[in-house]
Protein backbone atom coordinates (compact mmCIF):
# COMPACT_ATOMS: atom_id res chain seq x y z
CA UNK A 1 0.00 0.00 0.00
CA UNK A 2 1.31 3.49 -0.55
CA UNK A 3 0.32 7.47 0.00
CA UNK A 4 1.92 10.88 -0.78
CA UNK A 5 4.27 11.93 1.33
CA UNK A 6 7.59 14.14 0.94
CA UNK A 7 11.13 12.17 0.31
CA UNK A 8 13.66 14.23 1.60
CA UNK A 9 17.14 14.00 0.20
CA UNK A 10 18.20 12.27 3.09
CA UNK A 11 16.19 9.43 2.36
CA UNK A 12 13.42 10.48 5.64
CA UNK A 13 10.14 10.40 4.68
CA UNK A 14 7.81 13.46 6.27
CA UNK A 15 3.97 14.10 5.90
CA UNK A 16 4.45 17.73 7.09
CA UNK A 17 6.79 20.57 6.34
CA UNK A 18 8.65 22.73 9.38
CA UNK A 19 11.68 24.47 10.24
CA UNK A 20 12.92 24.18 13.87
CA UNK A 21 14.42 27.29 16.07
CA UNK A 22 15.99 25.80 18.60
CA UNK A 23 17.43 27.50 21.88
CA UNK A 24 19.72 25.74 23.68
CA UNK A 25 18.73 27.43 26.93
CA UNK A 26 16.27 28.94 28.70
CA UNK A 27 16.57 32.89 28.32
CA UNK A 28 15.80 32.60 24.67
CA UNK A 29 12.31 32.29 24.20
CA UNK A 30 11.67 35.82 23.02
CA UNK A 31 14.64 35.75 20.63
CA UNK A 32 13.06 32.24 19.04
CA UNK A 33 9.36 33.85 18.89
CA UNK A 34 10.61 37.11 17.45
CA UNK A 35 12.24 34.89 14.62
CA UNK A 36 9.13 32.85 14.09
CA UNK A 37 6.20 35.07 14.14
CA UNK A 38 7.41 35.88 10.93
CA UNK A 39 6.33 32.67 9.50
CA UNK A 40 3.83 30.36 9.56
CA UNK A 41 6.04 26.62 9.48
CA UNK A 42 8.53 27.52 11.83
CA UNK A 43 8.23 25.98 15.17
CA UNK A 44 10.05 26.50 17.98
CA UNK A 45 11.67 25.09 21.39
CA UNK A 46 13.75 25.91 24.06
CA UNK A 47 14.89 24.03 27.01
CA UNK A 48 13.51 24.47 30.77
CA UNK A 49 16.42 22.85 32.18
CA UNK A 50 18.81 25.67 31.90
CA UNK A 51 22.58 25.90 30.01
CA UNK A 52 24.49 23.36 32.21
CA UNK A 53 25.51 20.30 30.07
CA UNK A 54 26.84 17.71 32.42
CA UNK A 55 23.06 16.41 33.55
CA UNK A 56 21.44 17.71 30.38
CA UNK A 57 22.21 15.17 28.07
CA UNK A 58 18.71 14.18 27.98
CA UNK A 59 18.03 17.44 26.93
CA UNK A 60 20.65 17.83 24.58
CA UNK A 61 19.08 14.21 22.80
CA UNK A 62 15.95 15.03 22.70
CA UNK A 63 16.47 18.75 21.02
CA UNK A 64 18.65 16.57 18.52
CA UNK A 65 15.84 14.68 17.84
CA UNK A 66 13.21 16.83 17.45
CA UNK A 67 16.06 18.16 14.63
CA UNK A 68 15.86 14.68 13.19
CA UNK A 69 12.47 14.33 12.88
CA UNK A 70 11.41 13.78 9.37
CA UNK A 71 8.52 16.48 9.55
CA UNK A 72 12.01 19.01 9.54
CA UNK A 73 13.11 20.36 6.85
CA UNK A 74 15.81 23.06 8.09
CA UNK A 75 17.14 23.38 11.71
CA UNK A 76 18.02 26.76 13.61
CA UNK A 77 20.17 26.56 16.79
CA UNK A 78 20.56 29.55 18.75
CA UNK A 79 22.99 29.92 21.35
CA UNK A 80 23.69 33.07 23.47
CA UNK A 81 27.47 31.82 23.49
CA UNK A 82 27.75 31.56 27.08
CA UNK A 83 25.82 28.05 27.87
CA UNK A 84 27.42 24.62 28.97
CA UNK A 85 24.85 22.76 26.02
CA UNK A 86 26.64 24.72 22.99
CA UNK A 87 24.72 24.27 19.83
CA UNK A 88 27.46 22.42 18.33
CA UNK A 89 26.64 19.50 20.38
CA UNK A 90 22.82 19.52 19.53
CA UNK A 91 24.28 19.77 15.74
CA UNK A 92 26.63 16.71 17.23
CA UNK A 93 23.99 14.49 18.37
CA UNK A 94 21.97 14.65 14.95
CA UNK A 95 21.92 11.42 12.93
CA UNK A 96 20.50 12.53 9.46
CA UNK A 97 21.57 15.41 7.76
CA UNK A 98 19.48 18.20 6.65
CA UNK A 99 20.14 22.18 6.39
CA UNK A 100 21.17 23.19 10.23
CA UNK A 101 22.80 26.70 10.85
CA UNK A 102 24.03 27.95 14.20
CA UNK A 103 24.06 31.25 15.71
CA UNK A 104 25.63 33.16 18.17
CA UNK A 105 24.04 36.29 20.21
CA UNK A 106 27.03 37.21 21.61
CA UNK A 107 28.93 36.71 18.33
CA UNK A 108 26.20 38.46 15.86
CA UNK A 109 26.15 41.35 18.15
CA UNK A 110 23.22 41.10 20.19
CA UNK A 111 19.26 40.16 20.38
CA UNK A 112 17.95 42.26 17.23
CA UNK A 113 20.87 41.40 15.10
CA UNK A 114 20.16 38.03 15.87
CA UNK A 115 16.70 37.78 15.11
CA UNK A 116 16.87 39.54 11.88
CA UNK A 117 20.32 37.12 10.77
CA UNK A 118 17.40 34.39 12.24
CA UNK A 119 14.47 35.22 9.67
CA UNK A 120 17.06 35.47 6.89
CA UNK A 121 18.48 32.24 7.41
CA UNK A 122 14.79 30.83 7.26
CA UNK A 123 13.67 32.97 4.16
CA UNK A 124 16.89 31.33 2.81
CA UNK A 125 16.44 27.85 3.42
CA UNK A 126 12.72 28.26 2.27
CA UNK A 127 14.09 29.59 -1.20
CA UNK A 128 16.67 26.32 -1.44
CA UNK A 129 13.65 23.68 -0.51
CA UNK A 130 12.02 21.12 -3.86
CA UNK A 131 8.41 20.18 -1.89
CA UNK A 132 6.55 17.78 -3.57
CA UNK A 133 4.41 15.01 -2.42
CA UNK A 134 5.31 11.53 -4.07
CA UNK A 135 3.73 7.98 -3.75
CA UNK A 136 6.02 6.34 -0.90
CA UNK A 137 5.33 2.53 0.82
CA UNK A 138 2.93 2.65 4.04
CA UNK A 139 6.11 0.99 5.84
CA UNK A 140 7.55 4.14 5.78
CA UNK A 141 5.13 5.56 8.42
CA UNK A 142 5.99 5.93 12.11
CA UNK A 143 3.06 6.59 14.70
CA UNK A 144 3.49 7.96 18.41
CA UNK A 145 0.41 6.59 20.37
CA UNK A 146 -0.41 7.79 23.42
CA UNK A 147 -3.39 8.39 26.02
CA UNK A 148 -4.85 11.22 27.67
CA UNK A 149 -7.45 12.21 29.52
CA UNK A 150 -8.56 8.21 30.30
CA UNK A 151 -11.71 7.21 32.06
CA UNK A 152 -12.82 4.05 32.03
CA UNK A 153 -14.35 4.12 28.37
CA UNK A 154 -10.85 4.37 26.96
CA UNK A 155 -10.56 0.93 28.03
CA UNK A 156 -13.80 -0.17 26.56
CA UNK A 157 -13.45 1.90 23.05
CA UNK A 158 -10.64 4.28 21.97
CA UNK A 159 -7.54 2.32 23.28
CA UNK A 160 -8.91 -1.16 21.75
CA UNK A 161 -9.65 0.45 18.29
CA UNK A 162 -6.76 2.89 18.18
CA UNK A 163 -4.62 -0.84 19.00
CA UNK A 164 -6.67 -2.27 15.65
CA UNK A 165 -5.66 0.76 13.65
CA UNK A 166 -1.61 -0.26 15.03
CA UNK A 167 -2.11 -3.64 14.25
CA UNK A 168 -3.44 -2.35 10.48
CA UNK A 169 -0.27 -0.13 9.92
CA UNK A 170 2.12 -2.79 11.30
CA UNK A 171 0.32 -5.29 9.03
CA UNK A 172 1.49 -3.04 6.14
CA UNK A 173 5.06 -2.72 7.07
CA UNK A 174 4.73 0.42 9.82
CA UNK A 175 5.89 1.36 12.97
CA UNK A 176 4.06 2.35 16.49
CA UNK A 177 5.62 3.21 19.62
CA UNK A 178 3.38 3.57 22.34
CA UNK A 179 5.26 4.69 25.89
CA UNK A 180 4.30 5.69 29.48
CA UNK A 181 5.65 2.87 31.22
CA UNK A 182 3.75 3.94 34.47
CA UNK A 183 0.77 2.95 32.63
CA UNK A 184 2.29 -0.76 31.83
CA UNK A 185 2.09 -1.03 35.64
CA UNK A 186 -0.36 -3.94 36.13
CA UNK A 187 -0.64 -5.30 32.51
CA UNK A 188 3.19 -6.32 31.88
CA UNK A 189 1.89 -10.03 31.71
CA UNK A 190 0.13 -8.81 28.33
CA UNK A 191 3.42 -6.78 27.36
CA UNK A 192 5.76 -9.37 28.21
CA UNK A 193 4.20 -11.99 26.05
CA UNK A 194 4.31 -10.29 22.61
CA UNK A 195 7.95 -9.93 23.40
CA UNK A 196 10.06 -10.66 20.24
CA UNK A 197 12.40 -12.78 22.30
CA UNK A 198 13.63 -13.36 25.95
CA UNK A 199 16.16 -10.13 26.15
CA UNK A 200 13.06 -8.05 24.97
CA UNK A 201 10.82 -9.39 27.80
CA UNK A 202 13.00 -8.72 30.35
CA UNK A 203 13.71 -5.03 29.36
CA UNK A 204 9.93 -4.23 29.33
CA UNK A 205 9.61 -6.41 32.76
CA UNK A 206 12.64 -4.03 34.03
CA UNK A 207 11.82 -0.74 32.48
CA UNK A 208 8.42 -1.21 34.13
CA UNK A 209 9.72 -2.05 37.57
CA UNK A 210 12.39 0.98 37.46
CA UNK A 211 9.38 3.32 36.30
CA UNK A 212 7.15 1.76 39.67
CA UNK A 213 9.98 2.64 41.92
CA UNK A 214 10.40 5.98 40.78
CA UNK A 215 6.94 6.50 41.87
CA UNK A 216 7.08 4.86 45.08
CA UNK A 217 9.17 6.42 47.30
CA UNK A 218 8.53 6.02 50.80
CA UNK A 219 7.05 8.95 52.66
CA UNK A 220 6.51 11.06 49.75
CA UNK A 221 2.82 11.35 48.66
CA UNK A 222 2.58 11.38 44.73
CA UNK A 223 -0.27 11.71 42.66
CA UNK A 224 0.45 9.64 38.87
CA UNK A 225 -3.76 9.38 38.57
CA UNK A 226 -5.44 12.61 37.85
CA UNK A 227 -8.79 13.72 39.29
CA UNK A 228 -10.18 12.86 35.75
CA UNK A 229 -9.22 10.00 35.62
CA UNK A 230 -10.81 8.92 38.87
CA UNK A 231 -13.37 10.72 38.21
CA UNK A 232 -13.87 8.94 34.82
CA UNK A 233 -13.78 5.80 36.48
CA UNK A 234 -10.90 4.70 36.65
CA UNK A 235 -9.93 3.74 40.51
CA UNK A 236 -6.48 1.74 40.46
CA UNK A 237 -3.07 2.19 38.40
CA UNK A 238 -3.49 -1.32 37.34
CA UNK A 239 -6.75 -0.75 35.82
CA UNK A 240 -6.02 2.77 33.76
CA UNK A 241 -2.95 0.51 32.65
CA UNK A 242 -4.90 -2.51 31.52
CA UNK A 243 -7.05 -0.21 29.42
CA UNK A 244 -3.89 1.85 28.05
CA UNK A 245 -2.10 -0.89 27.31
CA UNK A 246 -4.64 -1.18 24.19
CA UNK A 247 -3.44 0.95 22.86
CA UNK A 248 -0.54 -0.64 21.82
CA UNK A 249 -2.40 -3.63 19.67
CA UNK A 250 -1.54 -6.80 19.76
CA UNK A 251 1.45 -7.32 17.53
CA UNK A 252 5.13 -8.40 18.46
CA UNK A 253 6.82 -6.07 20.71
CA UNK A 254 10.43 -5.65 18.86
CA UNK A 255 12.01 -3.58 21.69
CA UNK A 256 11.98 -1.05 24.27
CA UNK A 257 13.16 1.95 23.13
CA UNK A 258 16.09 3.43 26.06
CA UNK A 259 16.35 6.42 27.27
CA UNK A 260 18.83 7.63 29.83
CA UNK A 261 22.05 9.96 30.09
CA UNK A 262 23.31 8.52 27.48
CA UNK A 263 20.92 7.60 24.40
CA UNK A 264 17.61 8.58 23.53
CA UNK A 265 17.00 5.38 21.45
CA UNK A 266 15.22 4.97 18.05
CA UNK A 267 13.16 2.40 16.37
CA UNK A 268 16.04 0.35 14.73
CA UNK A 269 13.28 -2.16 12.90
CA UNK A 270 9.44 -1.63 11.96
CA UNK A 271 6.89 -2.89 14.54
CA UNK A 272 5.61 -2.02 17.76
CA UNK A 273 7.99 -0.58 20.34
CA UNK A 274 7.81 0.35 23.85
CA UNK A 275 9.59 3.83 24.05
CA UNK A 276 10.83 4.23 28.50
CA UNK A 277 9.66 7.74 29.02
CA UNK A 278 6.78 9.67 31.09
CA UNK A 279 3.22 9.80 30.75
CA UNK A 280 3.08 13.97 31.06
CA UNK A 281 1.76 15.13 27.86
CA UNK A 282 3.94 17.89 26.50
CA UNK A 283 7.28 16.15 27.75
CA UNK A 284 5.87 12.66 26.24
CA UNK A 285 4.76 13.88 22.75
CA UNK A 286 8.51 15.75 22.27
CA UNK A 287 10.07 12.57 23.41
CA UNK A 288 7.96 10.38 20.70
CA UNK A 289 8.85 13.29 17.91
CA UNK A 290 12.52 12.87 18.92
CA UNK A 291 12.23 9.17 18.40
CA UNK A 292 11.04 9.79 14.81
CA UNK A 293 7.38 10.27 14.81
CA UNK A 294 5.30 11.65 12.39
CA UNK A 295 1.95 11.38 13.57
CA UNK A 296 0.69 11.36 16.64
CA UNK A 297 -2.74 8.74 17.55
CA UNK A 298 -3.91 10.54 20.82
CA UNK A 299 -6.80 8.83 22.75
CA UNK A 300 -9.25 10.02 25.25
CA UNK A 301 -11.79 9.35 27.48
CA UNK A 302 -13.02 12.56 29.08
CA UNK A 303 -12.14 14.38 26.17
CA UNK A 304 -8.57 16.19 26.38
CA UNK A 305 -8.16 18.71 23.30
CA UNK A 306 -4.35 18.41 22.97
CA UNK A 307 -2.54 18.49 19.30
CA UNK A 308 1.38 18.17 18.80
CA UNK A 309 2.96 20.62 17.13
CA UNK A 310 5.61 18.73 15.05
CA UNK A 311 3.17 15.44 14.55
CA UNK A 312 -0.09 16.28 13.37
CA UNK A 313 -2.34 14.35 16.15
CA UNK A 314 -5.83 12.38 15.37
CA UNK A 315 -7.64 12.63 18.62
CA UNK A 316 -9.66 9.71 19.13
CA UNK A 317 -12.53 9.95 21.62
CA UNK A 318 -14.14 7.29 23.61
CA UNK A 319 -17.69 7.76 23.91
CA UNK A 320 -20.16 10.00 22.43
CA UNK A 321 -21.13 12.08 25.67
CA UNK A 322 -17.60 13.72 25.25
CA UNK A 323 -17.20 13.50 21.49
CA UNK A 324 -20.73 15.13 21.04
CA UNK A 325 -19.63 18.01 23.63
CA UNK A 326 -16.27 18.48 21.77
CA UNK A 327 -17.52 17.44 18.33
CA UNK A 328 -15.02 20.31 17.10
CA UNK A 329 -12.14 19.04 18.51
CA UNK A 330 -12.44 15.43 18.00
CA UNK A 331 -10.93 13.20 14.68
CA UNK A 332 -12.83 9.86 15.32
CA UNK A 333 -16.08 8.72 18.24
CA UNK A 334 -14.88 5.66 19.05
CA UNK A 335 -17.79 5.71 21.31
CA UNK A 336 -19.87 4.38 18.56
CA UNK A 337 -18.74 0.99 19.76
CA UNK A 338 -20.11 1.78 23.25
CA UNK A 339 -23.28 2.89 21.31
CA UNK A 340 -23.53 -0.48 19.24
CA UNK A 341 -23.06 1.13 16.18
CA UNK A 342 -20.17 -0.10 15.11
CA UNK A 343 -17.81 -2.62 15.77
CA UNK A 344 -13.78 -2.62 16.66
CA UNK A 345 -12.95 -3.73 13.36
CA UNK A 346 -14.97 -1.13 11.47
CA UNK A 347 -13.25 2.04 13.67
CA UNK A 348 -10.25 0.74 13.91
CA UNK A 349 -10.38 0.65 10.07
CA UNK A 350 -11.50 4.27 10.37
CA UNK A 351 -8.87 5.51 12.47
CA UNK A 352 -6.44 3.77 10.20
CA UNK A 353 -7.67 5.21 7.15
CA UNK A 354 -7.37 8.74 9.07
CA UNK A 355 -3.66 8.13 9.38
CA UNK A 356 -3.33 7.83 6.01
CA UNK A 357 -5.14 11.02 4.95
CA UNK A 358 -3.27 12.56 7.83
CA UNK A 359 -0.08 11.76 6.32
CA UNK A 360 -0.84 12.84 2.95
CA UNK A 361 -1.85 16.40 4.12
CA UNK A 362 -5.02 16.31 5.23
CA UNK A 363 -5.50 18.64 8.60
CA UNK A 364 -6.72 17.18 11.68
CA UNK A 365 -9.14 19.03 13.57
CA UNK A 366 -6.76 21.20 15.93
CA UNK A 367 -3.76 21.29 13.79
CA UNK A 368 -1.45 24.51 14.26
CA UNK A 369 -4.21 25.52 17.06
CA UNK A 370 -4.65 23.67 20.11
CA UNK A 371 -0.88 22.87 20.19
CA UNK A 372 0.93 22.24 22.96
CA UNK A 373 4.77 23.33 23.75
CA UNK A 374 7.71 20.93 23.96
CA UNK A 375 8.56 20.25 27.32
CA UNK A 376 11.41 18.05 27.42
CA UNK A 377 11.22 15.06 30.26
CA UNK A 378 14.40 14.34 31.80
CA UNK A 379 14.97 11.44 34.96
CA UNK A 380 16.89 13.44 37.36
CA UNK A 381 20.37 11.73 37.10
CA UNK A 382 20.64 12.31 41.17
CA UNK A 383 17.82 10.30 41.97
CA UNK A 384 18.59 7.63 39.10
CA UNK A 385 21.62 7.29 41.36
CA UNK A 386 19.90 6.48 44.24
CA UNK A 387 17.13 4.72 43.11
CA UNK A 388 19.81 2.31 41.16
CA UNK A 389 21.72 1.82 44.36
CA UNK A 390 18.78 0.87 46.97
CA UNK B 1 -28.95 -2.83 18.80
CA UNK B 2 -29.77 -3.90 22.30
CA UNK B 3 -31.67 -0.98 23.81
CA UNK B 4 -31.53 -2.43 27.17
CA UNK B 5 -29.17 -0.69 30.22
CA UNK B 6 -25.59 -2.58 30.01
CA UNK B 7 -23.01 -3.40 31.68
CA UNK B 8 -19.79 -4.46 29.98
CA UNK B 9 -17.86 -7.54 31.14
CA UNK B 10 -14.54 -7.51 29.42
CA UNK B 11 -13.49 -11.06 30.42
CA UNK B 12 -14.90 -14.25 31.11
CA UNK B 13 -12.79 -14.43 34.97
CA UNK B 14 -13.98 -10.55 35.74
CA UNK B 15 -15.81 -9.76 38.96
CA UNK B 16 -16.37 -6.14 38.08
CA UNK B 17 -18.17 -4.66 34.89
CA UNK B 18 -18.32 -1.56 33.49
CA UNK B 19 -21.68 0.57 33.23
CA UNK B 20 -22.37 1.73 29.90
CA UNK B 21 -24.91 4.39 30.82
CA UNK B 22 -25.95 5.76 33.48
CA UNK B 23 -27.89 3.24 36.14
CA UNK B 24 -30.40 4.15 39.48
CA UNK B 25 -30.47 2.53 42.06
CA UNK B 26 -32.10 -0.76 42.41
CA UNK B 27 -32.55 -1.04 38.39
CA UNK B 28 -32.40 -3.95 36.30
CA UNK B 29 -29.35 -4.32 33.66
CA UNK B 30 -27.55 -6.47 31.08
CA UNK B 31 -24.23 -7.90 31.29
CA UNK B 32 -22.73 -7.86 28.02
CA UNK B 33 -19.40 -9.14 26.89
CA UNK B 34 -17.04 -7.67 24.65
CA UNK B 35 -18.78 -8.74 21.58
CA UNK B 36 -22.03 -7.10 22.70
CA UNK B 37 -23.74 -10.36 23.65
CA UNK B 38 -25.99 -10.59 26.45
CA UNK B 39 -24.80 -13.25 29.29
CA UNK B 40 -27.22 -12.17 31.91
CA UNK B 41 -28.52 -9.53 34.09
CA UNK B 42 -27.74 -8.41 37.59
CA UNK B 43 -29.96 -5.97 40.02
CA UNK B 44 -27.76 -2.73 40.83
CA UNK B 45 -27.92 -1.51 44.57
CA UNK B 46 -26.36 1.92 44.20
CA UNK B 47 -26.68 4.54 41.68
CA UNK B 48 -24.00 4.23 38.93
CA UNK B 49 -22.42 6.75 36.47
CA UNK B 50 -21.41 5.88 32.67
CA UNK B 51 -17.85 4.32 32.78
CA UNK B 52 -18.28 3.59 36.55
CA UNK B 53 -17.63 -0.53 37.98
CA UNK B 54 -20.60 -2.50 39.41
CA UNK B 55 -19.31 -5.93 41.25
CA UNK B 56 -20.62 -8.73 39.63
CA UNK B 57 -19.88 -10.94 42.67
CA UNK B 58 -20.16 -10.81 46.38
CA UNK B 59 -16.34 -9.64 46.94
CA UNK B 60 -14.92 -9.73 50.48
CA UNK B 61 -11.94 -8.01 52.11
CA UNK B 62 -8.95 -8.52 50.82
CA UNK B 63 -10.03 -10.17 47.87
CA UNK B 64 -8.57 -9.36 44.83
CA UNK B 65 -10.77 -7.38 42.00
CA UNK B 66 -10.10 -8.64 38.20
CA UNK B 67 -11.20 -6.41 35.49
CA UNK B 68 -9.64 -7.42 31.51
CA UNK B 69 -9.31 -10.87 33.43
CA UNK B 70 -6.22 -9.28 35.26
CA UNK B 71 -5.83 -7.93 38.68
CA UNK B 72 -6.67 -4.53 39.21
CA UNK B 73 -6.45 -3.79 42.85
CA UNK B 74 -7.83 -5.66 46.39
CA UNK B 75 -11.42 -4.47 48.23
CA UNK B 76 -10.40 -2.78 51.50
CA UNK B 77 -14.32 -3.53 52.20
CA UNK B 78 -16.18 -5.96 51.51
CA UNK B 79 -18.47 -5.28 48.50
CA UNK B 80 -21.92 -7.00 47.49
CA UNK B 81 -22.80 -8.45 43.79
CA UNK B 82 -24.25 -5.01 42.58
CA UNK B 83 -22.59 -2.43 44.38
CA UNK B 84 -20.23 0.60 43.19
CA UNK B 85 -16.51 -0.37 42.70
CA UNK B 86 -14.32 2.64 43.25
CA UNK B 87 -11.79 4.20 45.31
CA UNK B 88 -13.59 3.95 48.41
CA UNK B 89 -13.77 0.46 48.34
CA UNK B 90 -10.61 -0.81 46.66
CA UNK B 91 -7.07 -0.20 46.34
CA UNK B 92 -4.10 -0.74 44.05
CA UNK B 93 -1.14 -3.57 45.06
CA UNK B 94 0.88 -1.27 42.78
CA UNK B 95 1.31 2.32 44.19
CA UNK B 96 -1.59 3.73 46.47
CA UNK B 97 -2.89 7.46 45.55
CA UNK B 98 -2.06 8.66 48.40
CA UNK B 99 -4.80 9.08 51.56
CA UNK B 100 -5.48 12.73 51.39
CA UNK B 101 -5.75 13.00 47.72
CA UNK B 102 -8.18 9.83 47.91
CA UNK B 103 -10.53 12.03 50.85
CA UNK B 104 -9.82 15.06 48.23
CA UNK B 105 -11.15 13.05 44.95
CA UNK B 106 -14.04 11.85 47.08
CA UNK B 107 -15.46 15.11 48.66
CA UNK B 108 -15.09 16.77 44.84
CA UNK B 109 -17.17 13.58 42.92
CA UNK B 110 -20.51 13.73 42.29
CA UNK B 111 -21.23 10.04 43.19
CA UNK B 112 -20.48 10.48 46.74
CA UNK B 113 -22.56 13.19 47.17
CA UNK B 114 -25.51 11.31 45.92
Amino acid sequence: MKFKGYIRENGQVGVRNYYLLIGVCDALDGILDNISKEFKDVLTVTSEHGCPAAGNEQVINNLAGLADNPNIIGVIIVGLGCEGVKPEMVKKEMTVKKPVKIIKVTEIGGTIKTIKKGREIISNMKKKQKIKRELIDVNRITIGVKCGGSDTTSGISGNICAGNAVDRLVDKGGTAIFTEPIECIGGEENLIERAINKKVAKDIKNTILAEQKRWSIPNVDIEFMCFGNVNGGLSTIEEKSLGAIHKSGTKPIQGVLKYNNNILEKPSKKGVYLQDGTMLFSHCITHLAAAGCQILLFTTGIGATVESQIMPTIRVCSNSKAYNNLKDDMDVNAGKFIDGENSVEEIGEEIFNKIISVAEGEKTKLEGIGYSGFSIYKKDPRLEYYLNKY
Amino acid sequence: MNKNLRIIKMDVNDNVGTALQNIKSGEIVDIIDKENKRLNSIKVINEIYLGYKVSLDDINIKDNVIKYGYNIGKAYKNIQKGELVHIHNIKSNRIEIPDYRREAMMNEMEIYKT
